[in-house]
C-alpha cells in the first residue's frame, strides 16, 4: 500500500501529507522514513505543542498520526481533541502502548497499539483515506 | 546554474543532513526544501534529539545544520563542539544572528561565517553543496 495507491501521482495534484507527532526521535525518524518511502509527504513534530503550531499554519495536512505520552502542554489525547475541534476534516490516528483502544477511538479515527509494525500504520492510513470500515 | 536547475539536481546517492532547530515551522520549511533538492534529512527539535541521532554511528550523516540559539543546556555552539570531539569529519553549519555569533562560528564551522536565520533556503542548499563538494575534493583532507 502506498500513498499513490489512494491518489496516484498522475491524478492527484500533490501527495497526501501526514503529520507525525512523536517525542522519541528515533521512533519518529523511522516512522517518517517508512511513510516517505511509501510516497507520503511527512511533517515531523516532536510534541503536541509543535503539532499545534503546524496545524495553525496554512500547511495542508490530511492525516495526524500521534503518540499519546509526550512532554509539553498537550498529550496525544488532548491533541486529538484539539484536531477534532479545529480541523474536523482531518483524520487522526492515535498510536500508544498505554492508552487503550476505547479511549483512543473516542478521540481519534483509528488506533494502533505500540509496539507496532509500520505496515499496520500504513494499513490504517489506507483504510482512512479510502473510507473503508475497520 | 539557475535556481530551478540547482533544485532539480538530486545527488546520485542522497547525502544526509541533520537539521537541528527548535522552531518547528522553520525546521519543517528548510527540511522540506533540502528534501526537494535531493538530500535525505533527519530532523531534530533540539540538541538532545541531535545527540541521540549523532550517537547512532551506523546512521550515515554528511552535514549538520544547527541553529546557534537552541534552547536547553546545549546550544548550537556546544553541539558543534560535541560534534568536533565525537564525530570528526562531519561538516557543521551553524545558523543564527551574525552579530551574536560570527567569531565563534568561524572557529567552529568548517566553512567561514554561519548562515543567517531566517533561512534563505537556496543559500542553505548552495552552502551545503559547496561544503560537501569541498570535503570530497582529493587532497583537501580538512586542512585544519
Amino acid at each position: 500500500m502506498g500513498a499513490f495507491a489512494v491518489c496516484s501521482s498522475s491524478t492527484c495534484p500533490r501527495r497526501i501529507t501526514v503529520l507525525v507527532v512523536e517525542d522519541e526521535i528515533l521512533v519518529r525518524l523511522s516512522l517518517a522514513a517508512s511513510l516517505r518511502d511509501e510516497g507520503f509527504s511527512v511533517i515531523e513534530a516532536a510534541n503536541g505543542d509543535e503539532a499545534v503550531a503546524v496545524l495553525a499554519s496554512s500547511t495542508p495536512i490530511e492525516i495526524v498520526l500521534t503518540d499519546v505520552n509526550m512532554p509539553g502542554s498537550l498529550d496525544g489525547v488532548a491533541l486529538s481533541r484539539y484536531v477534532r475541534s479545529t480541523r474536523p476534516a482531518l483524520k487522526v490516528i492515535v498510536v500508544s502502548g498505554r492508552v487503550g483502544q476505547a479511549v483512543a477511538t473516542e478521540v481519534a479515527d483509528a488506533f494502533v497499539p505500540k509496539p507496532y509494525d509500520p505496515a499496520r500504520i500504513l494499513h490504517a492510513i489506507g483504510r482512512l483515506l479510502s473510507g473503508a470500515p475497520e | 546554474m539557475s535556481q530551478d536547475d540547482s533544485r532539480a539536481t538530486p545527488s546520485q546517492s542522497p547525502q544526509t543532513v541533520l537539521v537541528v532547530d527548535a522552531e518547528v515551522l522553520v525546521r519543517m520549511t528548510i527540511a522540506g526544501y533540502l528534501r526537494d533538492c535531493g538530500y535525505r534529512v533527519v530532523e531534530a527539535a533540539g540538541a538532545d534529539e541531535a545527540l541521540t541521532v549523532l550517537r547512532q554511528t551506523e546512521l550515515p550523516l554528511e552535514a549538520v545544520l544547527a541553529d546557534v540559539a537552541l534552547p536547553g543546556p546545549m546550544d548550537g555552539f556546544a553541539l558543534a563542539q560535541w560534534i568536533r570531539d565525537h564525530r570528526e569529519g562531519l561538516n557543521i553549519l551553524l545558523a543564527g544572528t551574525p552579530a551574536r555569533s560570527a567569531e565563534r562560528a568561524a572557529e567552529l564551522c568548517e566553512q567561514g561565517p554561519e548562515l543567517a536565520r531566517p533561512y534563505e533556503p537556496q543559500v542553505v542548499v548552495d552552502r551545503i553543496r559547496r561544503l560537501l563538494a569541498d570535503r570530497d575534493k582529493p587532497g583537501d583532507a580538512s586542512a585544519d
